[in-house]
């Protein structure tokens, strides 16, 4: 019994090693930029890292980051100035877009569509909610000053879920020393990834509740009015907090799955939206990662993206020579 | 409780660590830790379903006693008739009750009589009640025939009814075999254990790496077979054909190899049925334990091939169609088993059906070769038809899909809708057979190979390919053969 014992865990041993050495070698790992809490208490990346972001268990998306100096995911440095048309975007992992490549992003469609005339910076960071958006807005306000047009991307059932800022408690998480060794041992990660360590992480947890005799908790039957209600409520006390600029600063929306009260609430206030999802729906090519859960923009649903934001940009902006765009 | 959880993969090395710590030569305490862990197993479902086996278990022990303790004739077959009817009838009443009244109200529709509040049961199939009702049947058949003496260790023989890695999706296993290995004290063989933590390893790798990646395809083509091209349904019979052989080899496996490291052989239930050069030697290749459970417990009663050609045919029908209603309730598995007696009976008339009993050797000679692939080639090309019945949801599904299959040709790469690879289940459906071929002749020894490096290769790339083609949607998803 004792000779089986020893001899599983050094094959065990080995076996693991040698994993560690076939997902290094066909890169099947799944990276992230290294986190970090910047001065503000906004979390964000550590600036300048480069890499490359795995989705699936065979590498069925393989795209490359690069994290500028103010640690976001962008091919160009945000250097707002006075005499340039400078356009934020301002989101989560959907503006982010690990999932891209940093070199075809929106940003840089909207910058190809609008001939070179404007620089786009993307301030997006994973799963970023309203509340983390606005508070950055705030403590980049010199840089906002400069930026002509500031596109807010919102969804309405999951970012208005809180009514103020409170600084994300990842960047402590990931420096952990759980966390560097999952960074750095790649099977770790890897199994991280394909989702076999969930269930063996969540079992000490649920073996507690088995014990306690605590059941799963039920999932209530909500009444959406009250919802909506509540998210307006949200969504009201975080710009009576953090003021946005009105003339230049756009929601911008997916229509088909946003309450009424917020496009009330918008036209009570005089705030704009632009509104996504009716072009995305009409594209006849398909506008979502296939093998990505979250399912994230591929680059058809980033081209609507940019046309959508393109043509406002004309719309509402005096841009000259770049009235031949059409309405997406 | 599935073989492919993390419940199982907590709850069978504490069997183990008791089994082997405080069983060690005391065969009652290994008894009572296996029948315990095998209610614990069993009651993880639904514990409700314990019930049949404990009467199940009580029925059969006291009966086969009864048998073996009357010299009269009448008396031991009215004994052996209870058995009969209490099993049948529990298998008929939990898994055909519906299936029979509503293709009785089905036929009354056909002549116009339409019959409207019919009562049915609709209540859970209780899992592996096919396999125990015919395992626990098979003791008292025995006895009645004097093959075997009844227990009188109830302990044993409710570990037997109830024993875990094999109870709810087989082999079939025959009292014969498996209670003497019971009653007697089982003892810790490193080369066993080690045998059967690999083959616990190889299916392990055909459910996860093989059935469950292939489902994802089969899923979207048999559900939506209308849209896709013909090419296409002929893709989804082929992914079919694997993801059934590696989900129920696969936990054959996994039985066979969970209880080689508890001390206990079963029987093969799998021997490479894909090799198989005639209708016939798939038979005796794939399902074995069920398929020699039919030939010795109804074929063979019944007379077998040694009657009338007529009464010969009529068996042969009798087992085959038999063999496809234990399936399922329903008609596809019927037209599956009527399809198999059909491409069985030219062999039988021919008097070939027993030919081919020695192992493939392809490449013993070009004109070897050159057969044998052709037979084999065809014999799979027959079978994939045939799991068009097995895997559609009606007969009238399976009837449409096979029409367009063949009469409606048409062509065009399959996309599935998640956009996973189609070449990568290319090479690796082409990695398993090629690795199957490799180890054909003994189905119980998957990673035999004589330099320790190579074994070691062999286990990694086997757990590398699990970890690449493990799908995290399809985690814990039972095996197909459940539901029977």
């Amino acid at each position: 019994m004792r000779k089986l014992l020893v001899k599983v865990l050094v094959y065990g041993l080995m076996m693991a090693l040698v994993l560690e050495v076939l997902i290094r070698i066909f890169h099947l790992y799944f990276e992230y930029p290294i986190v970090t809490l910047n001065k503000n208490e906004v979390v964000n990346y550590e600036p300048g890292q480069s890499g490359s972001f795995v989705i699936g268990n065979r590498r069925m998306n393989f795209t490359e980051y690069n994290i500028n100096n103010t640690g976001f995911n962008s091919f160009r440095e945000f250097l707002p100035t006075s005499q340039d048309f400078e356009v934020a975007l301002v989101g989560d992992s959907f503006i982010e877009g690990l999932h891209q490549d940093y070199y075809n992003s929106i940003g840089k469609k909207i910058e190809r569509n609008l001939e070179e005339k404007v620089q786009v910076y993307e301030y997006g960071f994973s799963g970023n909610d309203l509340a983390d958006q606005l508070y950055l807005i705030d403590q980049l306000e010199k840089e906002m000053e400069l930026i002509d047009a500031i596109y807010l991307y919102l969804k309405f059932d999951e970012d208005l879920a809180r009514d103020r800022y409170e600084v994300n408690t990842r960047a402590n998480l990931e420096n952990s020393i759980a966390f560097k060794i999952k960074r750095e041992v790649k099977l770790l990660s890897y199994l991280k990834g394909i989702g076999l360590i969930a269930p063996i992480a969540e079992l000490p947890g649920n073996l507690k509740s088995f014990i306690k005799g605590q059941k799963p908790e039920q999932t209530k039957s909500v009444d959406s009015g009250v919802v909506d209600k509540k998210y307006i409520s949200n969504l009201d006390k975080l710009l009576e907090c953090y003021p946005i600029d009105k003339g230049k600063t756009v929601f911008l929306i997916d229509k088909s799955i946003t309450s009424e009260s917020f496009f009330s609430y918008c036209k009570a206030h005089g705030y704009r939206y632009v509104d996504f999802g009716v072009p995305l729906q009409k594209s006849e090519e398909n506008t979502v990662l296939k093998y990505d859960p979250i399912k994230h923009w591929n680059n058809q649903g980033r081209e609507v993206l940019a046309r959508v934001i393109s043509y406002d940009i004309l719309k509402y902006h005096r841009i000259s020579s770049l009235d031949k765009q059409d309405k997406p | 409780m599935l073989f492919n959880s993390l419940e199982f993969f907590i709850f069978f090395p504490i069997v183990i660590f008791l089994y082997w710590l405080f069983g060690r030569d005391k065969s009652k305490v290994q008894n009572t830790i296996l029948f315990i862990a095998s209610y614990i197993f069993y009651g993880w479902w639904d514990y409700r379903f314990l019930s049949l086996i404990i009467l199940s278990t009580l029925v059969d022990f006291y009966v086969g006693k009864a048998i073996h303790n009357t010299d009269d004739d009448r008396k031991r077959k009215n004994l052996l008739w209870v058995s009969i009817l209490f099993n049948i009838g529990l298998l008929g009443f939990f898994k055909y009750f519906d299936f029979f009244v509503e293709s009785f109200v089905g036929s009354f529709s056909f002549f116009g009589a339409d019959i409207v509040n019919v009562w049915t049961l609709n209540i859970i199939l209780p899992v592996g009640i096919s396999f125990y009702t015919f395992q626990t049947l098979s003791y008292t058949l025995d006895i009645h025939k004097g093959k075997l003496k009844p227990t009188n260790d109830l302990l044993a023989f409710g570990t037997y009814v109830a024993f875990f890695p094999q109870l709810v999706a087989g082999p079939i296993e025959r009292a014969s075999n498996l209670l003497p290995q019971l009653e007697a004290i089982k003892k810790f063989k490193y080369q066993q254990v080690v045998q059967g933590m690999k083959l616990v390893l190889w299916g392990l790798f055909k459910k996860v790496a093989i059935a469950d990646s292939l489902a994802i395809m089969v899923d979207d083509i048999f559900t939506n077979y209308e849209v896709y091209p013909s090419s296409t349904l002929v893709l989804g019979t082929v992914f079919f054909a694997f993801q059934i052989y590696g989900d129920f080899s696969g936990y054959s496996d996994i039985a066979i190899g969970t209880s080689k490291m508890l001390g206990i052989e079963l029987m093969s239930n799998f021997k490479f049925p894909y090799f198989s050069r005639s209708i016939a030697e798939f038979w005796r290749r794939w399902h074995i334990s069920l398929s020699t459970w039919f030939r010795d417990y109804l074929y063979i009663p019944l007379g077998g091939s040694r009657v009338k050609r007529s009464k010969a045919v009529r068996n042969i029908f009798a087992i085959f169609l038999v063999s496809g209603l234990w399936h399922g309730a329903n008609w596809t598995f019927v037209v599956w088993g009527l399809y198999h007696a059909l491409l069985f009976l030219p062999l039988f008339y021919l008097n070939v059906n027993r030919n081919h009993l020695e192992n493939i050797n392809l490449f013993a000679s070009p004109k070897n070769f050159l057969n044998d692939s052709v037979k084999i080639v065809i014999t799979f090309l027959l079978v994939i038809i045939g799991w068009v019945f097995f895997r559609s949801e009606t007969l009238s599904d399976s009837l449409l899909y096979l029409q367009k299959m063949f009469f409606e040709f048409s062509g065009g790469a399959y996309e599935h809708p998640l956009g996973y690879r189609m070449i990568d289940y290319f090479f690796l459906l082409l990695f398993f057979i090629c690795y199957e071929y490799r180890i054909r002749k003994d189905e119980r020894r998957p990673f035999n190979f004589k330099w320790k490096s190579v074994r070691f290769a062999a286990y990694t790339l086997v757990v590398f390919l699990l970890l690449l083609f493990y799908d995290d949607s399809m985690n814990n998803r039972s095996f197909i053969y459940f539901q029977f």
